[in-house]
């Protein structure tokens, strides 16, 4: 088993009901145990576009990286048939941001996540759920990476409106 | 004198026929069947500990297993092992692993399957209305290059009457399936955007598809080519990355619910040991596959010889092609015109067709289900005659 942490983020529709769905979906191959609060976030890159919501999740998955890889954009498809661009609108977005303490750079996979560093949005929720974890490409614990972040538009919501129900 | 002679047997079938022709019973042939064929398995990796105890099980049974001397001597470490035995030595030691802790009943559920698919006869497939009865005959894909640089000189670019001309010809020769490509795959050759892929490969397609019934492949590894490849009437994906280089060809394939090529590639020609370096990296294209909701009914293998191997490696591959019967899936083969041979012979892409026939006739005895050629007039009779050998398929041709 290898433990994996996931970042989803819904800019779409019902965006809360996306999470769920596709935290839901996870479950299939992923045994989830930590769910961070739902947060509304800035679109970065592409400004011209409604608010996130983004959330962090841990777990055990039998899957190699490759294969959650191929599981999440399965996902993605089923719950968004949307084009999309980079950074633009989409239904739902699953990002694997650490495997298992590996570091993997393939074609069409890099982990950690290369935005894993740099944006809020990813690392505001993760830093709930799993300060301690490790970026394995400098040993910096994710509480350190965001310490390092400057400020960005992102905030939790109130307790509660920040938990997805039924998951 | 009692004519003492060692017979040519390899499979199941021909052991049968040997004991019909004796004379042996039935209960007698089903005794004794199992105990015909000997079997070398190579597992890796085993936790030393488990493998002194397959090593004493399958000595037991009356076979043997070859560990390591090193790891031998280190509780701690691993070690490859060697497995040697009849299907009836392998098939106790099966059931004996099972009862073991260890995870020896994850090695014995692997083993059983192994030794099931490299022996068993695969199902057929049935595509466009075509019934492919694999083992039953080889099957012969044309290739047709929509490329401007092609390496073997064939691309024929925008010229889209050529290409169905080409495409007709083709099926005229023989060949149960056209594989179409717009981007050129020689080592060193620089990526095409989808966009002009698209823009070479959608309107050969369309037209091609007009003039010719058999299945039609579209040799791609970029999932918004597949897609909008078969939606032009393609009927099956030949990704020469195994779906690895793009995380929606899995879905697109899967969704589509058509038939794809999984070949073997990597960067570079460096492997820890070659054969079992390929096997494992298919196995991952197909829990790829698996994942994405691909039955496995619709799967195909090709080890990619050409890519990502030296020529000797490349030579290997084709030696001991029959490894991946083990894998349970139709194999494809494509050596056509390709450098290895150019490398033997001295001789340009365009001339290097007796090569291709000789690589061509030797898959086919190893177990090659499907030859992707250039030449399909002459290599579809090379696989006429090495049939007839291999398969003993001459009636029909007589």
């Amino acid at each position: 088993m290898a433990r994996v942490f996931l970042s989803l983020g819904s800019n779409v529709g019902d965006r809360r009901e996306n999470l769920r769905r596709a935290i839901n979906r996870l479950r299939e191959n992923v045994a989830i145990d930590a769910l961070s609060s739902v947060y509304d976030t800035a679109p970065v890159g592409l400004l011209d576009q409604p608010r996130f919501l983004n959330l962090a999740c841990a777990g055990e998955t039998k899957l190699k990286a490759h294969e959650l890889l191929i599981f999440a954009k399965g996902i993605e498809r089923q719950l968004g048939r949307l084009p999309t661009v980079p950074y633009g609108p989409r239904v739902i977005d699953i990002d694997i941001l650490l495997y298992d303490g590996v570091v993997v750079h393939l074609d069409d996979l890099t982990i950690p996540h290369p935005r894993l560093r740099e944006r809020a949005f990813v690392l505001a929720p993760l830093a709930e759920i799993a300060p301690d974890a490790v970026d394995p490409t400098d040993g910096r614990t994710i509480a350190e990476l965001w310490r390092a972040l400057p400020a960005q538009d992102v905030r939790p919501l109130a307790e509660d409106e920040g938990r997805l129900a039924d998951v | 004198m009692w004519n003492a002679r060692v017979l040519s047997l390899t499979s199941r079938a021909q052991v049968e026929a040997e004991m019909a022709a004796v004379g042996v019973d039935p209960l007698g042939v089903r005794i004794m069947l199992p105990k015909a064929l000997f079997r070398v398995v190579k597992v890796e990796g085993l936790p030393t500990n488990a493998a002194n105890i397959v090593k004493q099980e399958m000595l037991a049974k009356g076979g043997e297993a070859a560990l390591s001397w090193a790891g031998s001597l280190s509780a701690s470490a691993k070690t490859d092992v060697l497995l040697m035995g009849t299907a009836r030595h392998f098939a106790r030691l099966v059931a004996r692993l099972r009862m073991h802790p260890f995870g020896l009943r994850d090695l014995a559920d692997e083993l059983r399957e192994a030794l099931d698919q490299y022996e068993s006869p695969l199902p057929p497939s049935v595509w466009r209305g075509t019934t492919f009865t694999w083992g039953s005959r080889t099957y012969v894909m044309g290739i047709v290059n929509v490329t401007p640089d092609s390496f073997s000189g064939d691309g024929l670019g925008a010229d889209v009457p050529a290409v169905v001309a080409q495409a007709v010809r083709m099926v005229e020769e023989g060949a149960d399936l056209i594989d179409v490509g717009g981007e050129s795959t020689r080592p060193g050759h620089k990526s095409v955007s989808v966009k002009e892929e698209l823009r070479r490969v959608l309107p050969a397609l369309h037209a091609v598809r007009q003039a010719v019934e058999v299945p039609l492949s579209i040799d791609t590894y970029k999932s918004e080519v597949a897609a909008a490849a078969l939606a032009a009437g393609a009927d099956l994906v030949n990704d020469i990355w195994g779906l690895r280089r793009d995380p929606h060809m899995a879905h697109v394939v899967a969704e589509a619910k058509v038939p794809v090529i999984l070949m073997h590639n990597q960067e570079g020609t460096q492997y820890t040991d070659l054969m079992a370096d390929i096997m494992r990296s298919l196995r991952e294209s197909i829990a790829l596959a698996r994942v994405a909701g691909i039955p496995e009914s619709n799967i195909l293998l090709d080890p990619g010889i050409g890519f990502g191997k030296r020529r000797e490696q490349n030579l290997e591959v084709l030696a001991r092609l029959d490894e991946l019967r083990v894998l349970g899936r139709p194999i494809l083969v494509g050596t056509s015109r390709k450098s290895t041979l150019g490398h033997i012979l001295g001789t340009p892409p365009d001339d290097r067709l007796e090569g291709t026939a000789a690589t061509a006739a030797l898959a086919i005895a190893k177990g090659a289900d499907i030859l992707r050629v250039h030449d399909v007039k002459q290599i579809v009779r090379v696989a006429r005659v090495a049939d007839a050998v291999e398969r003993g398929r001459w009636q029909e041709y007589s």
